[in-house]
């Protein structure tokens, strides 16, 4: 990964702010057809956001676009999620977002060059459009520089957490006739006091998706945090003491083929010559290539002794 | 062909009795819960057990087990009964990235199994083949402490 500035980031904002100011605006915690098909929604399972889903059941997912590599993001994130919605956290579970340009990480970028900076309300969504513009162009959907929770848990998770609350309270308020205002939720339940009248969230889950989302809800001060702050059971561990997590090096893929790097032994090694008849017939083996003096740097191999030379791209997509 | 007893189950194989154990077990059988780390024996993320003893399936020719008892991760509990390494891990919190965790709980087992109230010294010992990169050796040690006090609660159930 290259180094980011914080220059960087406004100097493409300011580029592709010009595109938002010609009416390319996205709602970046928009329902998207787009990715719905991926989120394997079940029957009755509504998708609130692209960042969460909610059950008849109650069941409530956090879709979390972070790589799990031990820091906990996919119990943090959740967390922040199912505080903002005040869900019941033994119903909250997670899965792994889809590779797609919809989650391409504007939030990080946005946290990482506005930081805390107040923003207009009515900018908001001009302004999160124009960093998912920006990272979309970039490709960007990565977990990095310990800004998960920073930035992906802090614009994304908490805000569709507390857009869903808002949406789920609005839905009941229309059924009930009464208020929005006069609504409190805790654990996944909707009470009206001056009526008593309660109901689970599964139960307007359905009405509360119809309605529109809003932008920039109301988030919760620290002293009504319920889950924050908490530290419960990671919800990753089960599959990591019963062997059934997935790693990289589990997944496989259709028409997958494995391949390796004979590296050089000794620093600063030339390619003189590769005699390939040791193991291009044992079974299995498709092809030995000789990339000559390349070095690979993150997705690309680069030609060149110091591997400052021009991408390699050719050498597996002709395999 | 060769004849391999996996977990119970038994498998056979059209695979070159010198294939390392570790890659018989993860692509031929699809268990992929034992892990590939350093291919040499260094670093314990491939434990399985052979006849209930630890060893890295990594350097461990296919044909060596041929006759004998191989344990996986996978074998070691069931979804609904884990064994008692299993679900102290889960009390301890134990993993992290998780990736090691597999052949730490093998090397538990094992451990448990010869020596079922190892001291501090004697868990160090026993584990001291077991590379975390995340660092959780100290959990590892308390989950290896817990599992102790429940297996010895549980009766000869889990031996």
């Amino acid at each position: 990964m290259g180094k980011w500035t914080r220059r960087t980031f406004i100097a493409t904002g300011i580029a592709v702010g010009g595109a938002a100011a010609i009416g390319i605006v996205i709602r970046p915690g928009d329902r998207s057809d787009r990715v719905a098909g991926l989120l394997d929604a079940q029957e009755g399972e509504e998708v609130f956001s692209v960042w969460l889903k909610l059950a008849p059941d109650n069941t409530v997912t956090a879709i979390v676009p972070h790589a799990e590599m031990g820091q906990g993001v996919h119990t943090s994130l959740a967390m922040m999620l199912a505080d903002e919605l005040d869900a019941d956290w033994n119903r909250v579970t997670m899965m792994e977002a889809p590779a797609h340009s919809e989650y391409a990480n504007y939030a990080l970028a946005k946290g990482y060059a506005l930081g805390d900076t107040d923003v207009p309300d009515f900018l908001v969504p001009t302004i999160d459009g124009m960093f998912l513009t920006a990272t979309k162009m970039k490709g960007l959907q990565i977990t990095g520089g310990s800004m998960s929770v920073a930035t992906t848990g802090q614009f994304a998770m908490r805000v569709a957490g507390a857009a869903a609350r808002a949406m789920l309270l609005q839905a009941a308020a229309n059924a009930w006739q009464v208020d929005a205002g006069e609504l409190t939720a805790s654990n996944s339940t909707i009470r009206h006091a001056g009526s008593g009248r309660q109901a689970s969230y599964g139960e307007f889950a359905a009405a509360a998706a119809a309605l529109p989302e809003p932008v920039v809800p109301r988030l919760k001060e620290p002293a009504e945090f319920t889950v924050m702050g908490t530290s419960p059971p990671r919800l990753d561990a089960p599959g990591k003491v019963d062997g059934s997590a997935v790693f990289g090096i589990d997944a496989v893929l259709p028409d997958m083929k494995y391949a390796t790097v004979r590296a050089a032994p000794v620093f600063g090694a030339r390619v003189e010559s590769v005699d390939a008849t040791s193991v291009q017939d044992m079974p299995g083996v498709r092809r030995v290539v000789n990339l000559g003096d390349a070095v690979g740097r993150g997705r690309r191999l680069l030609a060149g002794p110091a591997g400052n030379g021009p991408a390699r791209r050719d050498v597996f997509a002709e395999q | 062909m060769i004849e391999l007893t996996v977990n119970g189950k038994t498998y056979r194989m059209n695979v070159d009795p010198a294939t390392p154990l570790l890659w018989v077990i993860r692509e031929q059988m699809g268990l992929t819960g034992t892990k590939f780390g350093c291919g040499i024996a260094q670093c314990g993320a491939c434990t399985v057990h052979l006849d209930g003893s630890p060893v890295r399936s990594c350097v461990t020719p296919a044909s060596a087990a041929v006759g004998h008892e191989v344990t996986t991760i996978e074998g070691i509990g069931e979804p609904d009964r884990l064994h008692p390494v299993q679900q102290a891990w889960l009390e301890e919190q134990v993993p992290q990235c998780g990736y090691c965790q597999s052949g730490q709980i093998m090397a538990a087992v094992a451990l448990l199994a010869s020596e079922p109230s190892p001291d501090d010294a004697a868990i160090d010992r026993a584990m001291s083949g077991n590379i975390c990169r995340c660092g959780t050796y100290s959990r590892i040690r308390a989950g290896i402490r817990r599992a102790a006090g429940m297996a010895a609660g549980d009766g000869e159930q889990h031996g």
